[in-house]
């Protein structure tokens, strides 16, 4: 894309003793430059590591056992019984994606409209998230089944305190990942911390929080 | 181009991490001490945190460790190590983007509107805004053309699909970047 040499062309020359781009960097100021800084990394990567002790520490990484195929679909098999126990068992509310009384809602902003989001929507879609007070409010999201993040508020904020139904006040971008995922809502009457939500919404006793996800399939 | 060594030109890019390492201690060393600056370089780069680089390096000479048998010696080794650490390093950065962002338009647009990239100094987090809503294939490709500025037949070389497929890939990326920006307006 430009007319100087990459970092791999320099990094060949430099390292391998290739002869192609060899006649370019020996007139090109800009290229010795980067050559220069370039090297400077290597003598800064000479500082700070020792080879043999990095080999030593990656030789010292266990190995994970390989799974025979019987115990790979034992796995499966009983993940999938232990997701039909966990439908069966789970309080009906959290399994609830729409409706009056919901906790959480999520609907799709395009075009300058907001909708309710009733299946799957766009990978890259814009969503508006309804959370029902009163209450102080933490919204999770989760890509992984167990593993919750904090979305909102952000860490270090003050608590979302939501006294109705009040919208989440930031917009959610969804990043284009095709995998379905999950937002949950846990709200408390005093503030809960981050952590606290996340094992709420994990399974852990909600106390006097109240708690549901949804889940927002893609297309 | 010649950039491989006959020595380590024995690895496979298929590597498992359920296997035992098959090189000892001093040709790990060797390796190390020979590509460790380009592989923890471009790691630091990408990943933005040396704490991180160095954990990806060593999963990268853990693959060279543990792979050491499969090489199929059909591409240089320098190509090989910037291929498996960008991989990694993509792989990490979309674990961590898993949540939804909230796009910074600003960074997108410095992307789109310049006519030399590169030679501007590659504004690393507009390359990566746009990445994150491309396909893989396409990610490793922005990555090497936009912020390691090598050429189209660099580029090539070491992802291993023709000259025409890269070109349309980045104009795939172009458009994306456009339609952010469009978006975001």
């Amino acid at each position: 894309m430009t007319e100087h040499l990459s970092d791999l062309a320099l990094d060949a020359i430099r390292r391998t003793g290739a002869t192609d781009g060899a006649d370019h960097l020996a007139g090109c100021d800009a290229c010795q430059a980067r050559q220069a800084r370039l090297t400077a990394a290597d003598e800064d990567f000479a500082q700070r590591f020792v080879p043999a002790q990095l080999a030593v520490d990656t030789l010292a990484v266990p190995s994970i056992p390989k799974w025979s195929l019987r115990t790979k679909f034992a796995a499966v098999g009983f993940a999938l019984a232990a997701a039909a126990v966990a439908f069966v068992v789970a309080p009906r509310e959290q399994l609830r994606t729409k409706g009056g009384d919901a906790l959480v809602t999520v609907h799709v902003r395009a075009d300058g409209r907001t909708t309710p989001v009733r299946g799957p929507v766009d990978p890259r879609a814009h969503l508006a998230v309804q959370v029902k007070g009163p209450g102080f409010a933490q919204v999770l999201w989760s890509s992984r089944p167990g593993a919750w993040e904090p979305l909102y508020p952000p860490p270090g904020a003050p608590a979302w305190e939501v006294e109705a139904s009040d919208w989440l006040p930031r917009e959610v971008v969804l990043d284009g990942a095709p995998e379905d995922e999950r937002l949950s809502a846990v709200v408390c009457p005093t503030a809960p911390s981050a952590a606290d939500a996340a094992e709420i919404a994990g399974g852990a006793d909600p106390g006097a929080c109240r708690v549901q996800w949804v889940k927002i399939e893609k297309r | 181009m010649t950039t491989g060594r006959g020595a380590v030109s024995r690895w496979s890019e298929r590597a498992s991490r359920t296997r035992k390492p098959t090189i000892d201690k001093d040709e790990l060393t060797r390796l190390y001490r020979d590509y460790g600056p380009v592989v923890f370089r471009r790691a630091r780069f990408l990943l933005d945190s040396d704490e991180e680089a160095r954990d990806a390096m060593q999963e990268v000479f853990l693959r060279v460790a543990r792979s050491h048998d499969g090489y199929r010696g059909d591409a240089p080794v320098l190509n090989w190590m910037y291929r498996v650490t960008t991989n990694l390093c993509l792989n990490r950065l979309r674990a961590k983007k898993r949540h939804p962002v909230v796009a910074d338009p600003e960074a997108v647009r410095r992307l789109t509107s310049a006519t030399d990239f590169a030679a501007q100094q590659a504004d690393r987090q507009a390359v990566l805004q746009v990445m994150a809503r491309c396909d893989r294939v396409t990610q490793q490709i922005a990555v090497h053309y936009f912020l390691d500025g090598m050429k189209m037949e660099e580029v090539a070389t070491v992802v291993g699909y023709s000259r025409k497929t890269i070109s349309k890939k980045l104009a795939a990326f172009e458009r994306r970047a456009r339609r952010i920006l469009e978006d975001t307006r």
